[in-house]
């Protein structure tokens, strides 16, 4: 099954809820902020959609339906920025 | 409570059997005040231990207020974007020195971060350090030179840096700096470390999808006792941090960091870093390796060797007076000297070369009488 999965090129830390992200093609580092950041935790191993919605509404207690639309939006802005791609 | 004494707790942070920071009034008054804090802010980021607050801060062992809060979390995320960009730096130097073939190590500030603690943005750091193989040292350089590294003031040349010098400082076009390093301590104890060792202890260290080379964690774990006890009279803390990083969580073989210790005759440097891990983070170390130098005695070479790296005699001219008896064979006594000569008088120009003819006095008659090993 398709999925996502970080770039792994991409340099990165933790700062509390907040990951910064160093980016090959980008002259400035990006902070992604606590939601952000849980899907960037999620994706250590690859993940498809349904798993990463649902791990997500788990988190934030909820509906999948409700976020669906945000995390994938969410996803290809971050893919846009070369920190994640589909595999 | 003295901000020292709050720095060491933070230092110490999250090191088993350490209780945290240490504050006024544990467990009674609360945050500290506009003028302790920022002193504490200062000091912390001058001993590179942002990351450390970071985590004691959001563990709750040290109490803030929200302002004070912020102000951590914004300064680490500033720190991290510092590192990050630095790591970018070293990727595409690494990938230009590959391209030319040299082999090179990560030493110290990436390489502590991803092998030694537990979470890399804990330790925050300010440059690379690589080191390079004497006979690619220059090979190295002049890569670097092509990339637009430049030296600051230079005092030596490059038979000196090829031959006896511990490395060089180099600033970037991006206002970055990288230690080239040829061996991990100037003279005397750098003088009998098996520098093919270093490179034959080499692990890989992922960074970026690249594979890079750094340390084993013995001579990683003496490259950190070498940096704490030689570096400075008083040590930075997150170097002594490093060495009871690796001390008590490892991984390392004890008896071959006292075989190698003994072989590059640097058991009292171990047992110096030891030492400050105790003075200066107030933690407990044990094991065997510390069983072993607890009660070591340096010897007087020894004493006097450390003594030119972090006494108040300290400096370049002590140091080469003291490393004459490391150098096993005469005609590298006398290469050593005249070039050091060479070095010292660049330095002394603006004062003239009176004190450079007294210590090479001087260090004519330590190599008259030290030219063995012993002693």
């Amino acid at each position: 099954v398709a999925g996502w999965e970080r770039v792994p090129e991409v340099l990165w830390r933790r700062s509390g809820p907040r990951r910064v992200l160093d980016l090959p093609s980008c002259d400035e580092v990006v902070v992604l902020d606590r939601t952000g950041s849980a899907i960037w935790d999620l994706l250590e191993s690859r993940r498809d959609d349904a798993e990463i919605v649902a791990a997500m509404s788990d988190r934030f207690a909820t509906h999948p339906g409700a976020i669906e639309d945000e995390v994938a939006s969410f996803l290809e802005e971050l893919r846009a920025t070369g920190a994640v791609r589909r595999a | 409570v003295t901000t020292r004494s709050i720095v060491q707790g933070v230092a110490a942070h999250g090191l088993p059997g350490h209780e945290g920071p240490q504050l006024p009034g544990r467990g009674g008054s609360g945050p500290l005040g506009p003028g302790p804090w920022s002193s504490l802010i200062h000091v912390v980021q001058a001993q590179r231990l942002v990351g450390f607050l970071h985590a004691a801060v959001e563990a709750g062992a040290l109490p803030v207020t929200d302002d004070q809060r912020r102000e951590v979390e914004d300064l680490h995320l500033s720190w991290c974007g510092r590192v990050l960009r630095l790591e970018r730096i070293l990727l595409d130097v690494a990938a230009e020195l590959e391209r030319a073939e040299i082999r090179f190590l990560v030493l110290k500030g990436s390489a502590s971060a991803h092998l030694v603690h537990r979470d890399p943005a804990l330790r925050l750091f300010g440059d690379n350090d690589l080191l390079f193989r004497s006979e690619s040292f220059s090979a190295a350089l002049t890569v670097l030179q092509g990339l637009g590294y430049r030296r600051g003031v230079s005092t030596t040349d490059a038979m000196f840096d090829r031959r006896f010098g511990k490395g060089v400082t180099l600033r970037g076009p991006a206002g970055d700096e990288i230690d080239a390093h040829r061996t991990l301590v100037f003279g005397t104890f750098g003088f009998a470390i098996d520098l093919d060792e270093l490179f034959d202890s080499a692990v890989p260290l992922e960074l970026g999808g690249r594979q890079l080379r750094a340390l084993g964690p013995e001579t990683r774990l003496l490259h950190a006792c070498y940096h704490a006890a030689l570096g400075d009279p008083v040590p930075r803390f997150s170097s002594v941090r490093d060495v009871a990083e690796m001390l008590i969580r490892g991984p390392h073989d004890p008896s071959r960091v006292l075989e190698l210790a003994e072989r590059w005759q640097a058991r009292a440097v171990v047992a110096r870093a030891v030492a400050l891990c105790q003075e200066h983070l107030r933690v407990e170390v044990d094991g065997p390796l510390v069983d072993e130098l607890a009660d070591y005695q340096p010897t007087p070479r020894e004493r006097r060797a450390i003594d030119s790296y972090v006494g108040p005699e300290r400096g370049f001219a002590a140091k080469v007076t003291t490393s004459l008896p490391y150098l096993d064979r005469t005609t590298d006594k006398v290469a050593f000297l005249g070039a050091s000569v060479v070095r010292s008088a660049v330095f002394s120009a603006p004062h003239g070369l009176r004190s450079t003819i007294g210590w090479f006095r001087r260090g004519v008659r330590s190599l008259v009488r030290g030219s063995g090993r012993g002693g």
